[in-house]
């Protein structure tokens, strides 16, 4: 009997030791764990695509040998860097054409030496999960300082010390190592459109930024457009009878001339071998969208579109275009054959990236409207403001699936860019350019 | 309303007899629209002086094909294709005691685009929107063809013969060869102007026609925050309010659609008011620079007023709340 006791002591003793450590566990990663963990996690905390919290381990405080084993919920949505952006694209994982010191090592260390921040590895890696991250290369609105930083908002370190004040627009080529800067000049009527090519440290210094150098282009270009793979851009020069289109490439050669047209106010776009123009927009004013032949004739894509705004497929296929207005943005799709397919969505198209194979579009969707403005032109005279959530489109289906409503933030996206792997969706605050990262990838496979 | 065409009239075997009843020269062919867009509903009608059709035996066919038969069925309807997708319609037509007559046309739809732009309408640079028009302002058109041979290559917008009109009357000097843009100066008055224009293939051929009316806007003003380092801060607008925390702040108001370009030039004069009091003319005409002392709290409401002395009546006025904190 005496035995019999014992083992029923040592059962209640299992069982409640397997409530306290599991059951208790499992409780606090729910919705009571949360909160405490938000605090320590600025982003992290309730969001409709994160359904699942992600137990991980928290990167250690570099220079630090401890490892605090804390469970975090992931937040997809991060703010990457709270410096303003005038520009930015994405390097390939394990790019370091910048670096100081060639180096394979997985740690990265920033040496600060009083002026200045230099990096000896630029490429990322988590240091508890091991895989590298895609790099963001940004260029600072007023100063023209060029900063890399992970997609996760690791790691930002300064590579160029080349100062251009009043910079308003970055455009960067050659897999992120030339840069075209536009500024206005002190005169607030002139713009100035400088291309330019990283030019890094000598090898074995340290303490130095990478340098910018290159040549002005023509003044007062109006719109200008790199190409995908980043190795040429397009723009206009004004003529005595209109505008020209030039191709050069990104190191300043092969200049050449697309077409000519007596029509100026156009907006190009380029995709692969594509070039579109775009007549400028005004709520409820017809618009009109041309694909420019190789002879340099306009083939009519679309016309006759109220407010129209367009962004063509990669492929060139399919022309996701907004008709707008007073009170009004509508979204469509054409289709080859000419067919359109009104949107559940409406947004304008600007505010949408394709990825690669145009089959997917994601987009920054206003939540709601102020119904007294007439756009775009309110939202380019910077009148009002959007709140965005963003959707993902199935190019051809036309489904629309909500991703995230960035947790009611403040955030008027615009500038999408996603990353080779279509992981990463990287955008700018047109509220302040900051920069801002989204994660994509399943849940299962988002880290931090 | 983009249009285009091309018809050819061609002979077919029209019979040979002495004496007949009816020629080809006795019927001919009208088509509404005149000149037929891609895509759009065309309606062919005989028309004849010496011919009695409501007895003749007609019979319509497209492409080849029968399409219609009867007696006295004189019009035919049928949908042109794309641009530069030609459509042949056959006609015969025997009279009643007569020989068959036969007629055959292709349409090849063409179509003409007009685009416009303010050619002196100022906006911001950078500013990724339409310039529009206000009074008097001077709007450029231009012709933007889409014709296709039946070789399927484009025409050359160089190589058409343009004819603009302005509320239906030809402008001879803005018209020819290549001229694919028309210059015109809106009135003072808020009326709409209609510019029309036909575009024809050099050599003949493909032709299109198209017509646009153009109304004015009004010009507004738009406050921005500038600075050394940022320059105007184009992207966020304080048009209803700011409030400002430091001792310095420049405003930038930014005149949209004045006319000319230049914001700056000398026709247009910049007034300013703080609190209902005159302000000194700034060094930069648009840009006011304020600073204030720490104890300064409340608001400050500034006043503008632009007046352009090439327009007529064309005043500007705009007001900002600064709060001040």
């Amino acid at each position: 009997m005496k035995k019999f006791i014992w083992i029923i002591v040592i059962v209640l003793i299992v069982v409640g030791f397997y409530w306290f450590f599991f059951a208790m566990n499992s409780s606090q990663n729910g919705n009571g764990g949360v909160s405490s963990l938000k605090s320590l996690f600025p982003f992290g905390g309730a969001n409709n695509n994160s359904t699942g919290t992600i137990a991980n381990t928290q990167a250690p405080v570099q220079g630090s040998n401890e490892q605090t084993q804390i469970t975090a919920s992931y937040d997809p949505l991060i703010q990457i860097s709270t410096r303003a952006s005038v520009g930015a694209t994405i390097l390939l994982p394990g790019y370091a054409s910048l670096q100081v010191t060639a180096s394979t090592s997985s740690s990265t260390s920033t040496k600060n030496t009083g002026t200045s921040t230099s990096v000896v590895q630029s490429n990322t890696t988590n240091p508890f999960l091991g895989d590298t991250l895609p790099i963001v290369r940004f260029a600072e609105h007023g100063t023209g300082y060029i900063y890399d930083v992970d997609v996760r908002g690791k790691n930002e370190t300064k590579k160029t010390g080349t100062t251009i004040v009043r910079v308003a627009e970055a455009y960067f080529g050659d897999a992120g190592n030339s840069v075209i800067f536009r500024y206005l000049k002190n005169d607030n009527a002139t713009i100035e459109t400088y291309l330019g090519h990283i030019v890094p440290p000598a090898l074995g210094t340290t303490g130095q930024f990478a340098t910018i150098k290159g040549d002005f282009l023509p003044e007062n270009i109006p719109s200008i457009v790199m190409s995908p793979d980043q190795t040429s851009f397009a723009y206009l020069f004004a003529t005595n009878s209109g505008v020209s289109g030039i191709s050069m490439s990104t190191n300043g050669l092969n200049k050449k001339q697309l077409f000519s047209s007596s029509f100026d106010e156009w907006t190009l776009d380029l995709k692969q071998s594509v070039l579109t123009a775009t007549t400028k927009p005004a709520g409820d004013i017809p618009g009109y969208a041309y694909s420019v032949l190789s002879s340099g004739i306009f083939q009519k894509i679309i016309g006759g579109i109220n407010g129209l705004t367009t962004n063509i497929s990669p492929d060139g296929r399919l022309l996701l275009y907004a008709t707008s207005g007073k009170n009004n943005i509508g979204l469509f799709l054409q289709h080859q054959n000419g067919d359109s397919t009104k949107l559940s969505i409406a947004t304008l198209p600007e505010k949408c990236v394709w990825n690669k194979s145009s089959t997917t579009i994601y987009c920054a969707v206003p939540i709601s409207l102020d119904t007294s403005l007439t756009y775009p032109d309110a939202w380019y005279q910077g009148l009002t403001s959007f709140y965005d959530g963003i959707w993902k489109i199935d190019a051809n289906s036309g489904a629309t699936t909500q991703l995230t409503d960035l947790n009611s933030k403040a955030i008027d996206i615009e500038n999408l860019i996603l990353d080779q792997s279509g992981n990463f969706l990287i955008f700018e605050n047109k509220n302040d350019g900051t920069l801002w990262s989204y994660d994509l990838r399943p849940v299962s496979a988002q880290k931090i | 309303m983009a249009m285009f065409f091309l018809t050819t009239i061609t002979f077919a075997h029209a019979q040979t007899q002495s004496n007949p009843v009816g020629s080809l020269n006795d019927l001919s062919v009208g088509l509404s629209p005149e000149i037929p867009q891609a895509n759009q509903e065309v309606t062919l009608k005989l028309k004849t002086y010496l011919l009695n059709l409501s007895s003749a035996d007609i019979n319509w066919s497209i492409d080849g094909k029968s399409a219609q038969h009867g007696i006295g069925i004189d019009s035919f309807v049928f949908t042109t294709k794309g641009v530069g997708m030609p459509t042949t319609i056959d006609v015969s037509v025997l009279p009643v005691g007569g020989y068959v007559i036969k007629k055959s046309l292709t349409i090849t739809p063409s179509s003409m685009d007009i685009l416009w732009e303010a050619t002196d309408s100022a906006v911001p640079p950078f500013y990724k929107g339409k310039a529009l028009p206000t009074t008097e302002a001077t709007i450029k058109y231009v012709a933007i063809p889409n014709m296709k041979t039946s070789s399927g290559t484009f025409v050359n917008p160089k190589d058409v013969m343009y004819n603009w009109s302005n509320n239906y009357e030809l402008d001879s000097k803005s018209s020819g060869y290549g001229k694919d843009a028309y210059v015109f100066k809106m009135p003072f008055t808020d009326q709409k102007e209609t510019v029309s224009v036909v575009g024809q293939m050099r050599g003949g051929g493909l032709s299109a026609q198209n017509e646009i009316q153009t109304s004015i806007y009004n010009p507004l003003v738009v406050w921005y925050l500038s600075s050394p380092l940022y320059g105007p801060q184009f992207d966020k607008a304080i048009n209803s309010g700011y409030t400002v925390t430091s001792n310095d702040i420049s405003v930038f108001a930014q005149p949209f659609f004045v006319s000319p370009k230049n914001i700056l030039a000398k026709n247009l004069s910049y007034s300013w008011e703080l609190n209902s009091q005159t302000l000194d003319a700034q060094t930069v005409p648009n840009v006011l620079i304020l600073h204030r002392n720490d104890d300064n709290k409340g608001d400050a409401v500034v006043d503008l007023t632009i007046n352009n002395s090439d327009k007529y009546l064309q005043e500007l006025t705009s007001s900002l709340v600064l709060h001040l904190q």
